[in-house]
């Protein structure tokens, strides 16, 4: 396990590497710098560039960079002045992760509810409707979902706050926009999964043992149904990072999307290479987590050339 | 059949069909099957593949998924109907009453609950113990299907057993409440030859010990012989020939069961013998045939077999069989029942 666990590091440190040196090769390849879209005069541009250390060959400023970061230095932003990119990361990366982290659970929770009922239904109505929703939710954008929430729940019924950041009655509307999608993957795999296992010799002897429905559903089906769901989990906590930016946004939340997207309409380098080193090292670690739920699920799994059980 | 019999009848079907619809059409899994299975006793079923054996078993349990499936007929256990009961009452006779022991124990247990817990499970249904009496008689029920140092296994996943120790596992759960019937379908199918004379044993021995009926399914004649009481032949969803072991043996008198014995491969046979099949190939229940559904395959059949389904007809004592030749007109050479068992 240790020695599985040190690997997967090692990966992952060469990943995050790898993620760096491309974004900052294509960082540099766009057209423009940061300072394009100022009406700068020549000399003050000049000055500027020798202050961020633009003046110097390319593979010097990507070895500084690399150094400051092997420091945990992320450098300062570009455009905001006066703001190091740790800075930025750690003012806005709590509101994204709350939001993250309810939508994760709303998703899945309600997802494999869905795809078990549906699954437990088949042929019924019920089934048909838990179709619906997932191909609603996989077939709408969120900025539309969004939008559309706002509308209904916040202008015409008022129950929820439009926008903004600061209840829970705020964080309502944002998580099941951004639920939506995942949502439905979650149970669309769900209720697939759930009526394969069905079919199990397994399921049948649990019938056979006189045990009611619930409990076979609950300790014999899902426990086995639930193992394509998480692996998609890791995927998924991808799809919502990337939705926050639309969805953080539209619901003018500080998080970190903000950041990202100004981020990359200015060019600012730093800000750029900063917050994807940090998705980068947050989703593996995702992915990594993922691995270790596998083993605690289904005992036959072990993690890489550990001993056997 | 008198007052005693009527009582120790602790299984009886009665006309019962069972029947899928697919879409393709509807198969006819079971057509009309009635037999007893009497108190303490070891009934066998045999016959091909596709003859409606598991259907059967299944059908007993009522593990038959309706839809598609659908059930007619009468299905009697200790005098009680079971073909109307609900789902609540059937769980209380399930596992409880009736064991069941499936033909692949490979796939049969949960790959993600520890073996002790899937046999405590049933004992935790049905009879309200405490914990530590549940693992107790667990443990026990494990130890006498015969699993070596059965605390260590206690808390493995099934993927840590071989296929014959997770057939114990399987037998464990299925007698863990002491049923009075123990239904096993194809119990020793898919393990390897010198498992199943281990597996059999354990099965005989405990019908003896716990004084359980058994209801055994198989395709093995040789499995048969050593351990049924009495034998019902199927052919094509239907009970051709019943009889006791004895009379099925040594006298088989539906041209079927003839065959079957006659394709039993000779220990005493020289190379040069060919191994004996039956020619052709069962009828198509998507449409089984009117008449009888052996007389395409039937070296002995008349013009009747081809139009009248032949009713079950006594032939000895205790043995009938559903064959026209042994309706009184036919005037059938009796010896022609006993030349039987031989090759043809």
């Amino acid at each position: 396990m240790a020695r599985y666990i040190l690997k997967r590091l090692l990966i992952s440190v060469i990943t995050v590497w790898l993620l760096v040196t491309v974004v900052f090769i294509l960082v540099r390849l766009l057209p423009g710098d940061p300072f394009s879209s100022d009406k700068l005069t020549p000399d003050i541009r000049a000055n500027l560039e020798a202050y961020y250390g633009f003046d110097q060959p390319l593979h010097l400023q990507y070895l500084r960079y690399i150094g400051n970061l092997l420091r945990g230095d992320l450098g300062f932003s570009i455009k905001y002045q006066n703001m190091p990119v740790g800075k930025v990361i750690a003012d806005s990366f709590p509101y994204s992760a709350d939001l993250g982290i309810r939508t994760i659970l709303f998703a899945s929770l309600v997802g494999i509810g869905l795809g078990v009922v549906a699954a437990l239904n088949r042929g019924r109505p019920l089934e048909y409707l838990c179709i619906f929703i997932a191909i609603a939710g996989i077939s709408l954008p969120d900025f539309i979902t969004g939008s559309l929430l706002q509308y209904f729940f916040g202008l015409k019924l008022g129950w929820f706050p439009v926008a903004l950041w600061r209840s829970f009655r705020h964080t309502v509307l944002p998580t099941l926009a951004l639920s939506f999608y995942t949502l439905a993957l979650v149970s669309r795999i769900m209720r697939t999964s759930m009526l394969e296992v069905t079919g199990q010799d397994y399921v049948r002897t649990a019938r056979a043992k006189g045990l009611p429905t619930f409990k076979i559903v609950w300790r014999h089906q899902i426990r086995n149904a639930i193992l394509p769901v998480v692996t998609v989990l890791g995927p998924i906590t991808a799809a919502i990072l990337t939705g926050t930016f639309v969805i953080e946004s539209i619901y003018a939340i500080p998080g970190m999307g903000k950041f990202y997207v100004l981020g990359v309409q200015n060019l600012d380098y730093t800000i750029i290479l900063g917050l994807t080193a940090f998705y980068g090292i947050f989703l593996i670690a995702a992915n990594f987590i993922v691995d270790i739920l596998y083993g605690l699920i289904d005992p036959r799994i072990t993690l890489a050339d550990g001993r056997r059980r | 059949m008198n007052e005693t019999t009527e009582n120790k009848r602790l299984l009886e079907l009665r006309n019962l069909r069972v029947s899928f619809a697919t879409y393709g059409g509807t198969v006819q899994a079971v057509r009309d099957i009635s037999f007893h299975v009497d108190g303490g006793e070891c009934l066998a079923i045999v016959g091909e593949s596709g003859c409606g054996k598991s259907v059967t078993a299944m059908a007993v349990m009522k593990l038959i998924p309706m839809p598609p499936g659908r059930m007619s007929g009468s299905i009697l256990f200790k005098g009680n109907e079971l073909i109307d009961l609900s789902e609540r009452a059937m769980n209380r006779i399930r596992g409880r009453e009736i064991g069941m022991i499936f033909q692949d124990p490979m796939t049969s247990l949960n790959p993600t609950m520890t073996v002790g817990r899937q046999v405590e499970e049933i004992l935790a249904q049905h009879e309200k113990i405490s914990r530590e009496e549940c693992r107790k008689r667990s443990l026990e029920v494990l130890r006498l299907v015969g699993i070596p140092e059965a605390e260590r296994r206690y808390g493995q996943y099934p993927h840590a057993f071989s296929g014959g120790m997770r057939q114990r596992v399987l037998i464990a759960m299925a007698i863990a409440c002491r049923p009075s019937l123990l239904i096993a379908d194809e119990p020793t199918t898919a393990l390897d030859v010198t498992i199943q004379a281990q597996i059999l044993d354990i099965i005989r021995n405990l019908q003896k010990s716990l004084g359980m009926t058994l209801l055994l399914i198989t395709h093995d004649l040789g499995v048969v012989a050593k351990t049924a009481d009495r034998i019902a032949v199927f052919y094509a969803g239907q009970v051709v020939e019943t009889g006791s072991c004895d009379a099925i043996f040594y006298n088989p008198s539906h041209p079927y069961t003839r065959a079957l014995l006659g394709s039993i491969p000779r220990i005493d046979a020289t190379r040069a013998t060919q191994l004996s099949a039956i020619a052709g190939t069962p009828p198509d229940l998507f449409s089984p045939p009117a008449g009888c559904a052996f007389f395409a395959r039937c070296t002995r059949a008349m013009k009747i077999c081809a139009t009248l389904a032949p009713p079950p007809m006594t032939v000895g004592e205790g043995q009938t069989a559903s064959c026209w030749l042994h309706h009184p007109m036919a005037g059938i050479r009796r010896q022609g029942a006993v030349e039987g068992a031989m090759p043809r």
